[in-house]
């Protein structure tokens, strides 16, 4: 896992990130003034919009922008900028998975690289929101981070986001399922991601102290 | 929503007051290109840009697909060219009917489509029924002026890198060889055409701007954003290495001298050779690292190449 904040100039806030072979780079943007459609009364509204590697975008990219509100909307503090308006962008550079079969991978990369870009924005959160991908294989072995090959041959994949408050995971997010499992299996990959979200966080944490210590 | 570039009257003041005292505000003389970085990603046709602080990505993706009717024996060949709000305030998601947005990508797709600097013509497989589909993906990340110029470099070292799955035909009937199977086959590049952009501002008083007799105006490349904010004329000239001028392209703006434009079109040649070479060079590192053996396997014959 690689993140890199700032990396853009004209938004407040960017993350170039990358998991294995996916690649993305996020911008936030807010907040800003929203146009009359989109403007809340009490509180901040949020645009996201996500851009594949290759082609325009599809019911496919629309499926994740729903699940990435999803998990972005509860991490903001959106009371706190009535009638404004907080604008995501996310473009993806390479996809790492094959593109009109899965989207975990992407979905996963587009979450974290988003947390990173919204505290780089300095806009106010409640929490972040950091989550990972987990695979059970053919032969019921739990992987987290799977690599597109291992994806494939899976039997059932998982994607986990978990919020984080006070240094550890409070809530769960998202959690969205294919495959063939049970609830046992549900029970471990849960506990398993909880280990996994920590180590993110703790990664998360140390970036971002350094980050602030070379100001 | 979109929101204009706003510069103080301070600001812009001291610009122009610095360019007709010979200097810009990056510390480079008029006729300086900013240096380019180029950076390939993991996969083939995969090209990241930077010049000076604008970033322009473009990815090269590939598909099998039927021609147009009324030309059974070219291939297709797309450029899309859509900014988000990533690149900055100024553009708008979904919306790319700004001036600027249009004339980004019509000056791309002539440079590089309507020129055949690709040969479509290859890229048929069978007469009016199979060819393939090259789409070049532009996506602009950061801006900071020079946009045009940035993309056409990318869309052209992105078209250098690409390399096609090997496909057999028999009759009616196509294999593709996945890559693991065959070396992948380069694309057909039949010339490179680099985009440099001229910028005018007029020193003198409004009058000179609709007389234009003094030719007195300030000419200089490659602007960054907040000199293309207040320029008052731009010039697009797009040539090759063969000394081929592809276009030249002036809408409206600052009148301009015939010999001013040979002038911009002997400086424009000049950056054309040395960027032409630069990514030439960059592709040819590249290709080593990614097959180390080539030259181990090559059964070429040791020549004297002058």
């Amino acid at each position: 896992m690689d993140a890199q904040t700032g990396y853009l100039e004209n938004v407040d806030g960017s993350c170039l990130y990358s998991l294995n072979s996916t690649k993305v780079i996020s911008a936030v943007t807010g907040p800003v003034e929203p146009k009359a459609r989109q403007e809340l009364p009490t509180q901040l509204a949020l645009e996201i919009n996500i851009r594949p590697a290759s082609g325009v975008p599809t019911t496919r990219e629309v499926n994740i922008q729903d699940k990435v509100r999803a998990i972005i909307t509860p991490i903001l503090a959106s009371y706190k900028y009535p009638r404004q308006l907080c604008q995501i962008t996310l473009q993806l550079l390479q996809s790492g998975e094959t593109e009109p079969y899965f989207h975990a991978l992407e979905l996963i990369a587009c979450v974290n690289s988003t947390t990173y870009a919204l505290v780089d924005s300095g806009i106010a959160l409640k929490g972040i929101a950091l989550g990972t991908t987990v695979v059970i294989s053919k032969d019921n072995q739990l992987i987290t981070e799977p690599t597109d090959e291992i994806l494939k041959n899976s039997k059932s994949m998982h994607v986990v986001a978990y919020m984080i408050e006070n240094n550890k995971p409070s809530n769960l997010l998202l959690m969205d399922s294919y495959g063939d499992f049970d609830e046992n299996d549900i029970l471990k990959i849960l506990e398993q991601s909880e280990i996994k979200v920590n180590q993110l966080n703790k990664t998360f944490r140390e970036y971002m102290k350094e980050k602030i210590n070379n100001i | 929503m979109a929101k204009e570039i706003e510069i103080s009257t301070s600001e812009s003041k001291f610009i122009l007051e610095a360019l007709k005292q010979n200097y810009r505000l990056d510390n480079r003389t008029f006729d300086q290109f900013r240096d380019i970085k180029i950076q390939f990603g993991e996969e083939l046709g995969d090209v990241l840009i930077e010049m000076g602080k604008t970033k322009v990505h473009c990815k090269i993706s590939s598909s099998i697909t039927e021609p147009y009717e009324d030309r059974p024996f070219e291939g297709l060949f797309i450029i899309s060219t859509e900014s988000t709000p990533m690149a900055g305030p100024q553009f708008e998601n979904g919306n790319n009917t700004g001036e600027d947005e249009v004339l980004i990508s019509r000056i791309i797709e002539k440079a590089v489509r309507r020129s055949g600097a690709l040969d479509i013509e290859g890229l048929c497989i069978v007469a009016g029924r199979k060819c393939w589909a090259i789409r070049a993906n532009v996506h602009f990340l950061d801006c900071d002026g020079g946009f045009v110029d940035a993309s056409c470099i990318a869309v052209m070292a992105a078209l250098l890198h690409y390399k096609k799955p090997d496909i057999t035909v028999h009759g009616e009937k196509i294999i593709v060889h996945p890559v693991e199977e065959r070396e992948p086959v380069p694309l057909g590049i039949l010339h490179v055409p680099i985009c440099v952009t001229f910028s005018f501002f007029n020193p003198l008083d409004i009058e000179e701007n609709i007389k234009g007799e003094e030719n007195s105006e300030i000419v200089i490349i490659d602007a960054n954003l907040k000199e293309e904010l207040l320029r008052e004329g731009v010039l697009t000239v797009t040539l090759n290495k063969n000394r081929e001028v592809v276009q030249v392209s002036k809408a409206g703006g600052l009148a301009m001298d015939a010999l001013t434009l040979m002038e911009c079109c002997h400086k424009a040649y000049d950056i054309t050779e040395k960027v032409t070479d630069q990514i030439l060079e960059a592709i040819k590192v590249d290709n080593k690292e990614r097959d180390k053996f080539s030259a181990i396997l090559s059964s070429e014959n040791a020549r004297e190449t002058s």
